[in-house]
């Protein structure tokens, strides 16, 4: 099934470019876009059938044809087609990932139908009766018996489909003795027309490795002289016409499907692709021979992820080695394994540098929310954005979107003013919304800030008290309004709009970004316009960590987060009944972690770690330091996402596992 | 006349699941808990078809797979491998072009039946 | 719906148990149990997995049928409880497993509900095989209220 993992990701490849040339489209009619679209839709229809995702198909078909007519001036671009295709596009995606969106595009169908001004007609219908058209090729291994897979069933199994014509290719050895000695040097190429939908006809080959069959749904008579069908076969034009002749005596709707619009289709574009595209073209349609260019491979993120956790495994399994071999390692050993150790490494930073993936990827998300959050709301939006080309981890890019995306919803619903009001206040019309992004040592920073009305704290002190968040009367820092606008259950809207209500807060916003390890900031200047300011670290998996015991326990705190460690009597820690240290002539607070976790015996002396995490200073005892350790980061499963002082763990190279520490939550 | 399966498997468990699958379609199913007594199950009486697991004691399905192509009449018997995900690769350098295919455990029984109905043609 | 469901029958704390096979990965020893300070007092710790972070309940407390108590044979029971489009792995403390077997689901007695000495309401039900009942646990009813969180 690896084809079909392979086409999907790159037909969401092709509905990302699409969507893009559909926002381009809608900024300014433009004929090359338009051709574009048509051909994007076109690539995603070809390869559709060829795996079998009929409805993809079939809307694409759809769109292709009235993108076709804007191409020819048949037809006007208008807003509503843009909206129904974009929305197609989604509802593509969906189709693609599995999920049941069937009736959604039936609806979207209808909807270009009534376009067209034209009646759904009832050739869409797929009626139980409908006979489809096959092509089969089939090129079995030499030894296939061996495999324990009896051809002659196979073939049967063919035979019992419908109504087939077979052709058979190199035989040399007359077909009839391949059969009895077991041994088939033929392969074979199989036009057979049936009722049965394409993932039936496949079943039949369940037990054939994906080189040795090639299932192609007959769409269109052009199959046979297409670039698609010339990768399995070359033909001559005789051939091409024999086949064509015999395709149309199985399967009798062929002829009717072969309209005028089809005809110039294939052929043409297949080789009309402009250079940037042409790997994506070439990457679609090659199906049997790989791609010979160098550029750029998709790989899916589950490929990765094990490459990932591989790479990650070999690691601690290099600790463990050093952890085995102890004190008594001769030289030689030590020199062959500190080797292995720069190796590890070093595979495991082009393992990681292969996750990276540019911030790019979300614009187009971004853009369109953009789109259709300001029409809702009928206001102006300039979208600037800078370094998109920052990388980042791409699970957690993905992570990003939801947060990013509440941000941005918030900015425009309650940050930037309507066009008038804006002119009133001598703004220009379109409010500015810009997206920065950049790297800063370990981190990531990404930036949105808005022309808007800024943070009004008066409205967020009074929303505070109403919630019972606050006491009135009482005088709060910016700061502090700040922190309880994003507490759970805060939201200013002064009513529930479908943009930005859902009951869903800042709160979320926060939560999300601390589950990827991240911190969010806002600042704001009333009138003039905020600031929200996401710090992330690069990757999610790597980490610096200072392992430290307490009680026979290990536990690990990240580097970044340590700024000292002394050692202190604990007589002289608990001295006083407040824990707070003197460090650098402040009062800190401390965690005793012996204390935290419940114990109730003390070792004479405590090691004192100083963490400073965002400027945000405190301090947490532990029994001594063990070390430090580069370790692979492991979310905690949500059944102990309570446990809220500890942010993750990490398998150890003795192979038993330690939490890592998140000291700022001691305090609360 | 109903065909007749041998099921190679050590985990008790996943045994007794495939085999009260297999005998509720109407097979005949002899049953081993590990590569050895499988292998001597192999004794020239008809048999249709092999669902082995990978890791057994004794001795593991790859050994068997190699055990039972070498004799004669078994060299063109349909052989399913059970494996769990993790060491497909591994498993299908070991014994690619041996065997009919490998079903990834766990497994849908609807769906192992229809596989068992293929591999049987 | 189906009917006939293979379960893994075990014990636990003197009682016999069953569980939808389906929600059953696999079955370890438990070895090197990581404790975790300050989570719920029904974990029991956390083990790793092939690379994973595994939190390990004490599926009796859990219940509220009592701590069960560790030794060398302690098992493991590792599950994978649906909830909507996720998932979550989560390890179960056990005695002993017992065996697989298929059972009718039309042949599942409803739970009584009172004077069981736990919590009866994780339950699907009851089902006697030869002389034993047995108490079918159902995954997610276990861990509605941890489900319930998943974002």
């Amino acid at each position: 099934m690896d084809f079909q993992q392979e086409y999907i990701e790159e037909a969401k490849q092709v509905l990302k470019s699409l969507e893009h040339s559909l926002l381009e489209l809608e900024k300014s009619p433009d004929p090359d876009q338009v051709n574009n679209v048509y051909r994007y839709l076109h690539t995603i229809k070809g390869s559709a059938g060829m795996f079998g995702y009929d409805h993809v198909e079939r809307l694409s078909h759809e769109l292709e044809d009235l993108f076709s007519d804007v191409r020819d001036g048949i037809r006007q671009q208008d807003d509503f087609m843009l909206d129904l295709t974009l929305h197609a596009v989604d509802i593509l995606r969906d189709l693609l990932d599995g999920k049941d969106v069937v009736r959604e595009s039936e609806k979207i169908i209808e909807s270009i139908a009534t376009i067209k001004g034209t009646a759904a007609s009832g050739k869409g219908g797929r009626g139980a009766e409908v006979v489809n058209g096959y092509v089969v090729i089939l090129r079995p291994d030499e030894n296939i018996y061996k495999r324990g897979i009896n051809f002659q069933g196979v073939l049967d199994d063919i035979q019992e489909l419908g109504v087939c014509e077979f052709m058979i290719h190199n035989e040399t050895v007359p077909f009839e003795r391949q059969l009895s000695e077991k041994r088939i040097t033929s392969w074979f190429e199989i036009i057979l027309a049936s009722t049965k939908s394409l993932d039936e006809v496949k079943e039949v080959f369940l037990f054939m490795k994906e080189a040795e069959y090639v299932v192609l749904a007959i769409t269109s008579i052009d199959l046979f002289s297409s670039a698609e069908y010339k990768a399995f076969i070359a033909l001559s034009p005789e051939m091409i016409d024999a086949r064509e002749r015999m395709a149309r005596q199985l399967i009798p709707t062929l002829s009717a499907l072969a309209e005028p619009s089809v005809v110039r289709d294939d052929a043409k574009t297949d080789d009309a692709v402009s250079v940037d595209d042409a790997d994506e073209e070439e990457q679609q349609t090659t199906t049997i021979k790989k791609s010979k260019r160098g550029g750029h491979v998709s790989v899916s993120t589950q490929k990765l992820d094990q490459l990932i956790n591989i790479v990650s495994e070999l690691v601690i399994f290099r600790s463990e080695i050093q952890h085995l071999m102890g004190n008594n390692q001769r030289p030689e050993i030590a020199e062959a394994i500190e080797k292995l150790e720069s190796l590890t490494l070093k595979l495991r930073d082009s393992a990681f540098n292969i996750r990276l993936v540019p911030l790019n990827i979300l614009n187009v998300k971004l853009q369109r929310l953009i789109r259709s959050v300001s029409k809702d709301l009928g206001k102006e939006i300039e979208f600037i954005t800078e370094g998109l080309d920052t990388e980042l981890d791409r699970s957690m890019i993905n992570a990003l979107e939801a947060p990013l995306m509440h941000i941005i919803r918030n900015a425009i619903d309650h940050g930037i003013e309507k066009p008038e009001e804006r002119e009133r206040r001598n703004k220009p019309r379109k409010g500015l919304l810009k997206f920065y992004s950049y790297n800063s040592g370990d981190h990531v920073f990404i930036q949105l800030q808005d022309d808007g009305n800024g943070i009004d704290f008066d409205k967020i002190k009074a929303k505070g008290i109403e919630k019972g968040l606050l006491n009135k009367g009482q005088q709060y820092s910016e700061k502090e309004l700040l922190n309880v606008m994003m507490s759970p259950g805060f939201s200013t809207a002064d009513k529930v709009t479908t943009v930005s209500g859902r009951g869903v807060g800042m709160d979320v916003v926060k939560k999300e970004i601390a589950a990827i390890r991240g911190d969010i900031e806002v600042s704001t200047e009333k009138g003039l316009g905020s600031i929200f300011t996401l710090r992330l670290p690069l990757t999610l998996t790597v980490l610096d960590t200072l392992v430290v015991n307490v009680n026979e326990s290990k536990y690990l705190i990240p580097i970044s987060e340590v700024e000292f460690c002394y050692q202190e009597t604990y007589t002289k820690l608990f001295a006083k009944k407040s824990r707070q240290v003197n460090y650098e002539g402040q009062l800190l607070p401390f965690v005793s972690l012996r204390e935290y976790f419940g114990d109730d015996s003390y070792p004479a002396e405590g090691t004192v770690i100083i963490i400073n995490k965002n400027d945000t200073r405190m301090a947490v005892v532990v029994d001594n330091i063990v070390g430090k350790l580069q370790t692979v980061y492991k979310p905690l499963n949500n059944i102990l996402q309570d446990v809220n002082c500890f942010s993750g763990a990490s398998i150890l190279g003795d192979g038993s596992m330690a939490l890592i520490l998140n000291a700022l939550k001691l305090n609360q | 006349m109903s065909k007749s399966i041998v099921v190679a498997e050590d985990f008790n468990v996943s045994r007794k699941i495939i085999v009260s699958t297999l005998a509720k379609e109407g097979y005949v199913v002899m049953e081993a808990s590990d590569g050895a007594e499988a292998v001597n199950l192999f004794d020239g009486r008809t048999i249709d078809l092999l669902i082995t697991d990978f890791n057994m004691p004794n001795m593991n399905g790859a050994e068997l797979i190699q055990k039972v192509r070498a004799i004669d009449s078994y060299s063109y018997l349909p052989i399913l491998l059970l494996t769990t995900e993790v060491r497909q690769e591994k498993i299908q350098q070991a014994i690619d072009g041996n065997i009919t295919a490998i079903v990834k455990k766990p497994f849908d029984t609807t769906e192992f039946v229809k596989i068992v109905k293929k591999a049987l043609r | 719906m189906r009917t006939q469901m293979p379960c893994l029958l075990f014990s636990l704390n003197k009682e016999l148990f069953g569980i939808d096979v389906e929600n059953v990965l696999r079955v370890i020893n438990l070895e090197k149990l990581m404790k975790v300070p300050k989570s719920p007092d029904f974990i029991a710790g956390a083990l790793s997995l092939e690379g994973n972070v595994i939190p390990v309940v004490d599926l009796g407390k859990k219940i509220e049928l009592g701590a069960t108590t560790i030794d060398k044979r302690t098992k493991v029971i590792i599950l994978q409880v649906h909830h909507e489009d996720d998932s979550i792995d989560v390890g179960v403390l056990i005695d002993e497993v017992l065996d697989v077997v298929t059972i009718n689901e039309s042949k599942v007695l409803p739970p009584v509900l009172d004077k069981m000495g736990f919590n009866t309401q994780t339950l699907d039900g009851m089902y006697k095989i030869e002389e034993d009942f047995y108490m079918i646990l159902n995954a997610t009813k276990v861990f509605e209220k941890e489900l319930a969180t998943l974002v």
